[in-house]
């Protein structure tokens, strides 16, 4: 701490004065209006790959945000571990609302916490808006003789331990097959999980018919659509891209249904500290997506990268995610063995 | 085989315009070198060049994207060669021969073996991609989690030709490879071995783990020497010994045409381009008559690898082509180009757009040609590295690798593997235990042991399943073949010793 002995004083008066200009120039640089945030970039963490569906989400908000923010954003991909890599990042930096999150948020955040040992809470966040809902689909591949999903659950009650399902492991296609078991009265036993390394080599195995069934996203049905038959949708509607009944509806014979779960819903998280310590600028950021939701290019956008811009607000999407995390927490103890 | 409306139509598609060719050789150069330099990586070439894609007209973009992969295919032969340094996993066993063919000086040849065996591997799958990419795309569909076991088990088998001085020894490290294999989430959901880190839960990271079992350790016992090369006449870059290495590569075309039909085999398998280059190697070396040879400068190990390595992703493109389906590398990334131009993959495309997989694939053998030219240029710059002192040298690849490994991950589970990874790997070869061999493990770790998991979940455990398999059952009889054959010529060579003995 001997600065002056280091190098010559009247160095250092110059120094001093250097740094006040340049002070002096940094605040002219600033917006003339006293809004609190945001006065720099922002960062969007995306907890996957570059390329997949939530990272083209939060791409296309930066383009189309920063003219209701009054700042840009960038993306970063942080991938790992089904998305606990990403988040565990994005909740050790500061809560200030410079980086937000897209991810979907359910099941991934309620998986994490209940299976796969992540260290943080529901709590720890603020979820502002579930954007892009996908839904799970029954499907079977072509080659095998179900007609439709009264068929398979015969033939399932029929053979127990018989029939074979591709799963994703923790997602909702999981606890889905898990809570039919259930319901059906037959347990896990029932049918032959196989365990697949994610979505795609799922799908792979569903196109060459290495399983009976499996319970999976929407969406991703349409890459090996001309491989299977869809059985069932879990939603309480028909959906036009997919020629099968709601999944309850098919239940009802039986007496029994099953919880609706969304496949995956990718939404606009910030973490809780935001909301609590900066309620205003949390509005800011609030009236700004909403702003850039409204926005009829972002729509058009949207709408020719086959995604959804929906508004369902904090409250219906927090309510949804909680909901969701009940369903998994009854499920939970299946998933552990 | 070949629709000769749609190819006649492919060729009308490349000849009408430059621009899909405009994009051709950066695509190759981007390719080479962020695969040349350890510790970039091809996910680091395609994140920076994403941005552009959506500029491209569809047919450009997936010329584009097949380019940086043909380049990088070879890309990685040359710190494997030159540095021990496998930049990914499908260079692996291409430092198995290539690295002490440098040290004794012929690095010019074991380049100009590597780039012939590369162009040509990938030569003949885009040919046989060309004429036959419904078919294999169709046998392809039909291989599953017990298919693949066998594979698996089959690479496997490689860790037993690794073994070094000790037998045992070679075992052990193979299946301390394997048990770190199955560090982070396993299918079932249980956490093992992750000592509470998260960054573990996707296994330990391969590529800083390969590179630091390799190439660091190899760094450290090269610390006491000069240069790479010890003879100081041998350190130069002759244009004559590539042109010669290019050459020779063809006296041996057994090695070279079972490489490139291995490689299309298992790269229509998910994840097999990681296992291709290594079963090939293993394959000839156990064919050969003399195996011994192997390991200490053998150019059939580089062809053998490279070849295989270079047609793996024709394999994996058929899948891709044909049924929309990617089996990993290249492949899942063509789908970005897919996503991002709103053209839905699947059976479909095949079908609507067989002119557009045709123009893909010629433009690939397009791309070999060039590849081949440019390759050639390449080496001579890169080679000059020999004339470069190891004291130079060493820091650089350390610090380039450990730079390298951080982007990777992103955080510091990256350079952190690196250090530990070094340590082991140089206490390892201090001891006699070969590091090769629990590389194998571990990358062959997880994928056996999901196939395993797999094909025991699938048949509830019921040996007879394996009957309803005929593929099963053949790659079973070939694996079976593959260890009795030698052991068979053997006896009857030790019965009726004979003149045999192979050219030294």
């Amino acid at each position: 701490m001997r600065p002056c002995a280091m190098r010559p004083c009247a160095m250092r008066r110059y120094a001093i004065r250097n740094w006040a200009g340049l002070l002096v120039l940094l605040a002219a640089c600033l917006p003339a209006s006293a809004q609190d945030w945001p006065r720099r970039p922002v960062t969007l963490l995306v907890p996957f790959d570059a390329g997949g569906s939530v990272d083209r989400l939060a791409r296309g908000l930066t383009q189309f945000m920063p003219k209701a923010l009054g700042q840009p954003i960038t993306v970063v991909d942080r991938v790992g571990a089904g998305g606990q890599i990403g988040t565990t990042w994005f909740l050790q930096q500061p809560d200030d609302g410079y980086t937000l999150m897209v991810t979907p948020a359910t099941p991934f955040i309620p998986v994490n916490i209940l299976v796969t040992g992540a260290r943080y809470a529901l709590d720890d966040f603020t979820f502002i808006n579930g954007q892009w809902a996908d839904f799970t689909l029954l499907v079977t591949p072509k080659d095998r003789p179900f007609r439709s999903a009264r068929d398979l659950i015969e033939a399932i009650k029929a053979n127990p331990g018989k029939l074979s399902a591709g799963i994703d492991f923790g997602s909702v296609g999981h606890i889905s097959t898990l809570a039919l078991m259930d319901a059906l009265g037959l347990g896990p036993a029932g049918i032959r999980l196989v365990t697949f390394d994610g979505a795609g080599s799922m799908r792979s195995a569903l196109a060459g018919g290495q399983v009976d069934f499996s319970i999976q996203q929407g969406e991703g049905g349409e890459t090996v659509r001309d491989f299977i038959r869809p059985l069932a949708v879990f939603l309480d509607h028909r959906v036009p891209q997919f020629d099968a009944p709601p999944i309850n509806e098919v239940l009802q014979p039986y007496g029994i249904s099953v919880p609706l779960l969304n496949g995956s819903m990718r939404t606009l998280v910030a973490p809780a500290g935001f909301k609590k310590k900066h309620p205003q600028d949390y509005e800011t950021l609030v009236a700004a997506y909403r702003r850039t939701l409204d926005n009829p290019d972002f729509q058009a956008w949207l709408k020719g990268n086959h995604m959804d811009g929906q508004w369902i607000g904090p409250e219906r999407t927090t309510a949804n995610i909680r909901d969701n995390f009940e369903v998994l927490k009854k499920y939970k103890d299946l998933l552990k063995n | 085989m070949i629709d000769l409306a749609a190819f006649n139509s492919a060729l009308h598609l490349l000849g009408s315009s430059w621009q899909p060719w405009l994009v051709l050789v950066p695509g190759l150069l981007i390719g080479l070198f962020f695969h040349a330099v350890p510790g970039l990586t091809t996910s680091m070439a395609i994140a920076i060049c994403l941005p552009i894609i959506p500029y491209m007209d569809f047919l450009s973009a997936l010329i584009f994207m097949t380019s940086m992969y043909t380049g990088a295919l070879f890309g990685v032969a040359i710190p494997a060669v030159l540095l021990n340094v496998p930049g990914s996993a499908s260079a692996v066993a291409t430092t198995f021969d290539g690295f002490p063919m440098a040290q004794a000086g012929r690095h010019d040849e074991a380049l100009g073996y590597a780039l012939a065996a590369s162009s040509f591997g990938q030569f003949v799958t885009y040919l046989l991609l060309l004429t036959l990419v419904q078919p294999i795309a169709e046998v392809a569909i039909k291989l599953g989690p017990p298919e693949m076991l066998i594979v698996a088990i089959w690479g496997l088998t490689l860790i037993a030709r690794l073994r070094g001085r000790h037998f045992m020894r070679g075992l052990l490290a193979g299946a301390f490879g394997l048990l770190l294999g199955t560090v982070g989430l396993s299918l079932r959901g249980a956490v093992r071995g992750t000592m509470g880190f998260d960054v573990l839960l996707d296994g330990v990271p391969i590529v800083p783990a390969i590179i630091g079992l390799f190439a660091a350790s190899e760094m450290f016992n090269l610390v006491r020497r000069e240069f790479i090369v010890s003879d100081a006449a041998a350190r130069r870059v002759r244009g004559g010994r590539i042109v010669r290495g290019v050459v020779d590569t063809f006296r041996y075309p057994g090695v070279l045409i079972r490489g490139a039909l291995i490689g299309t085999g298992i790269g229509v398998l998910p994840g097999g381009h990681a296992i291709a280059n290594m079963l090939s190697y293993s394959e000839a070396s156990r064919s050969a008559e003399d195996p011994e040879s192997f390991g200490r400068g053998d150019p059939r190990g580089v062809i053998a690898a490279e070849s295989a390595n270079a047609s793996s992703e024709g394999g994996s493109m058929a899948t891709l082509l044909a049924l929309g389906i990617p089996t990993g590398g290249a492949t899942a990334v063509m789908l970005i180009a897919f996503d991002m131009h709103n053209i839905t993959g699947g059976p479909q495309f095949m079908h609507d757009h067989k002119d557009l997989v045709y123009a893909v694939i010629l433009s690939n053998l397009a791309q070999v040609v060039a590849l081949a030219v440019l390759g050639f240029g390449f080496i001579f710059v890169a080679s000059s590295i020999v004339k470069v002192r190891l004291r130079t040298i060493i820091p650089l690849v350390l610090s380039l690798a450990a730079i390298g490994s951080y982007a990777l991950s992103q955080n510091f589970a990256g350079p952190i593997t690196l250090f530990v990874f070094s340590v082991l790997g140089w206490l390892m070869q201090r001891f006699d235990y070969p590091v090769a061999a629990t590389v194998v493990g571990l990358l062959l770790g997880r994928l056996t042991e999901g196939a395993l998991l797999r094909t025991y979940q699938m048949s509830g455990g019921d040996p007879l399943f394996l009957l309803g398999r005929p593929i099963a059952l053949g790659f079973l009889l070939l694996l079976f073949l593959s260890f009795a054959l030698p052991l068979w010529r053997n006896r009857r060579r030790t019965i009726r010793p004979s003149g045999t003995d192979p050219a030294n």
